[in-house]
């Protein structure tokens, strides 16, 4: 019979004081854990919805250039951090001529537009791009290979372009700042004709305090037509994600792409979004830790009460020649192996249980999370077993130094 | 030839505020070979100095010598290694693993010699036929009644031929049949050359032992030993 053995039958011989104790710290490591991961998940997600509140990044052209070709929207896809861009909307700025005077005219993507501003309000109906079967997500994965073909969607149909089939086209769509639509009287659902094409007031922008009010918004493929500047963009306004990344990553990167470009962080929505992020990433560095604390101490006490148990067992093992070290360490290291497997099916307990339970407590939440860090995993196992055997220890070398006699007497 | 010397040993038990003397100045001799019975009443000091013969406890002053060997100073592991070599216990509660079996119970006290795993089993094979459970090797202690536990502790205590047999109420914990049985087998390990020292509440075996040691309030009052007898040699 080797340690080993003996090692082994005190487990296998008693596998439901065992698997009490496996519960006990698997108890412990999981609600230490699960809180935790599903904290710091809600701090990724809770970036991400705050980076999607607006756009973090603003591009304009090179100083002294009013316009930039659309290709820049395929560099900046280009970047390493691409997959943190979540909205790029591109803009065209220009006045145009209308029957009631000037009209400042904001060619947007309507679906990016309103992914990016996401608190604006509209009385009518938001319109949708103008690209009709393309899906807008495309738009944002545009890559060198289907860009001609995202191009050639873009392009305003011939008929459309010529002002005698006027009378046949379909009606485009117009959004119209608070004040431009009253200044013109102009209300939902009202035929206006702009520059030959004949536009539907589908919205009308609640009152923002920004130029939007002032200003019609259209289609970007349409407008470039109009202003007569095809295929330009005035500026782009980016949302990215940046709980993975920050924002001066992104943006150094894309100046890489974009030389001589001004690309520029938002500062107000950078600043605001520290300081946000920074409070919870504050709270919840301070539950992990009492967390900790409490899974530290539950899995002590376990561990304590296990070795408590066994006392006389060192007392035994004593008396019929086994030396102090000897016993205490290998009883500590049953405890540490225990606590090793205990900590490996906590961890993945709490894995299981932040998957199953982030659904109800983070409703509707789109960004992709991770619960998973394999160092995290090793060290939540490497940490149970050495709490576990630390716990076990002194416990167990106290009771090696006491008197075996008094452990194994009649009383 | 005395196997056991003890001179002056005194213990202390010091609990906290109040220390308790358990044993003032023994003195006393134990020859090879010799069955002694240990009594007197709850609390004199029995177990105390049954634990310090044992080199499981280290007593607070004096010196105890076995089989020439002074062991009042040694280390903690070589202490171990003697109690490996030289004494078996046994105890009243019989503290056999419950997640061994019975042959397993009487194999771990060689887990720590060198001897192969084959002879490991003969030798535990062997000491179970002695207290004639040969047929009960494979099942654990819970399967086992009190007397047969006790007689797989005296197995345990006798398989790695210890010169010296240490049993501490060896019959407490049982009714009279088995008490006699255990007692039976213990003169018969005695006749194989064992010196036994035995603690027992019971006067009916201390006509079994050569000698009879009575202890009161820590101290000896009848039976000491040789080592004050003329003519022996310490
Ligand atoms: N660890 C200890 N701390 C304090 N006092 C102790 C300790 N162990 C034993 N004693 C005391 O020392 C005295 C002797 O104890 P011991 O166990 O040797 O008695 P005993 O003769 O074996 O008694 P019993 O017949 O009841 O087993 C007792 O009064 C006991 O209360
Ligand atoms: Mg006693």
């Amino acid at each position: 019979m080797s340690l080993f053995y003996f090692f082994r039958k005190s487990i296998e011989r008693q596998w439901g004081r065992f698997l009490l104790f496996l519960i006990g710290i698997t108890i412990a490591v999981a609600g230490t854990l699960s809180p935790w991961m599903i904290s710091r998940s809600m701090e990724t997600a809770l970036a991400d919805a705050f980076d999607l509140v607006g756009a973090n990044m603003i591009i304009a052209p090179p100083p002294g250039q009013y316009d930039m070709p659309l290709d820049v929207v395929e560099s900046i896809f280009s970047i390493h951090e691409s997959k943190n861009i979540a909205v790029v909307s591109p803009k065209v700025l220009g006045i145009l001529d209308a029957p009631e005077g000037h009209l400042t005219i904001m060619g947007i993507a309507f679906d990016e537009e309103i992914r990016l501003k996401r608190w604006w309000s509209v009385e009518g109906e938001w319109p949708s791009s103008f690209r009709g079967d393309v899906p807008p997500h495309r738009y944002n994965h545009m890559s060198a290979k289907n860009l001609e073909e995202e191009r050639a969607k873009w392009q305003v149909p011939e008929e459309q372009v010529l002002g005698e089939q006027v009378t046949g086209q379909q009606l485009q769509s117009l959004v119209l700042g608070r004040s431009l639509a009253e200044d013109r009287g102009w209300a939902i659902g009202e035929q206006v004709e702009i520059a030959g094409y004949h536009f539907r007031v589908q919205a009308i922008l609640d009152p923002l305090g920004t130029e939007e009010d002032n200003m019609a918004l259209i289609d970007i493929a349409l407008a470039a037509h109009l202003l007569e500047r095809p295929e330009q963009l005035s500026m782009i306004e980016i949302a990215a994600l940046c709980a993975t990344c920050p924002i001066e990553v992104i943006v150094s990167q894309i100046e890489e792409v974009l030389p001589g470009y001004q690309v520029e962080a938002v500062r107000e929505a950078a600043e605001m979004r520290q300081m946000i992020i920074g409070r919870f990433t504050v709270f919840s560095a301070l539950t992990g830790f009492v967390v900790a604390m409490a899974g530290i101490m539950l899995v002590g006490l376990t561990a304590a009460a296990q070795a408590r148990e066994r006392q006389w067992e060192i007392a035994l093992l004593q008396a019929i020649g086994f030396g102090r070290k000897t016993v205490t360490l290998l009883l500590s290291a049953q405890i540490g192996l225990a606590g090793l497997l205990a900590g490996l099916l906590g961890y993945s307990t709490a894995l299981g249980l932040s998957l199953v339970l982030w659904p109800y407590l983070a409703p509707g939440v789109m960004s992709p999370v991770t619960f998973f860090y394999p160092l995290e995993g090793l060290l939540t196992v490497l940490a149970a077993s050495l709490v576990g055997m630390a716990a076990g220890y002194p416990i167990f070398s106290q009771t090696a130094k006491k008197d075996p006699a008094r452990l194994l007497g009649s009383q | 030839m005395s196997l056991i010397i003890a001179k002056d040993i005194c213990h202390v038990y010091d609990s906290g505020e109040r220390a308790y003397e358990a044993l003032k100045k023994v003195n006393m001799s134990i020859s090879e070979g010799e069955f002694v019975a240990l009594v007197g009443p709850s609390g004199s000091g029995k177990s105390t100095l049954l634990s310090i013969l044992g080199v499981l406890t280290k007593a607070s002053s004096g010196i105890v010598q076995i089989d020439g060997i002074d062991v009042t100073n040694l280390g903690e592991e070589e202490r171990a290694r003697f109690r490996r070599e030289y004494v078996g216990f046994v105890f009243q509660q019989f503290h056999l693993m419950p997640y061994l079996t019975a042959l397993e119970n009487v194999m771990l006290p060689l887990v720590m010699t060198s001897i192969s795993k084959k002879e490991q089993k003969e030798k535990a094979r062997l000491a179970l036929a002695k207290v004639g459970l040969e047929e009960k090797g494979h099942r654990l202690p819970a399967q086992l009644s009190g007397g047969e536990q006790e007689r797989v502790a005296i197995a345990r205590a006798i398989v790695n031929e210890p010169p010296l047999l240490l049993a501490d109420e060896p019959t407490g914990a049982l009714d009279v049949a088995n008490g006699n049985r255990v007692m039976a087998l213990l003169t018969d390990l005695n006749k194989q050359g064992h010196t036994i020292v035995m603690v027992t509440h019971n006067p009916a075996y201390e006509p079994l032992a050569h000698r009879v040691i009575r202890l009161q309030d820590g101290a000896i009052v009848e039976g000491s030993g040789s080592l004050t007898r003329p003519g022996e040699v310490s």
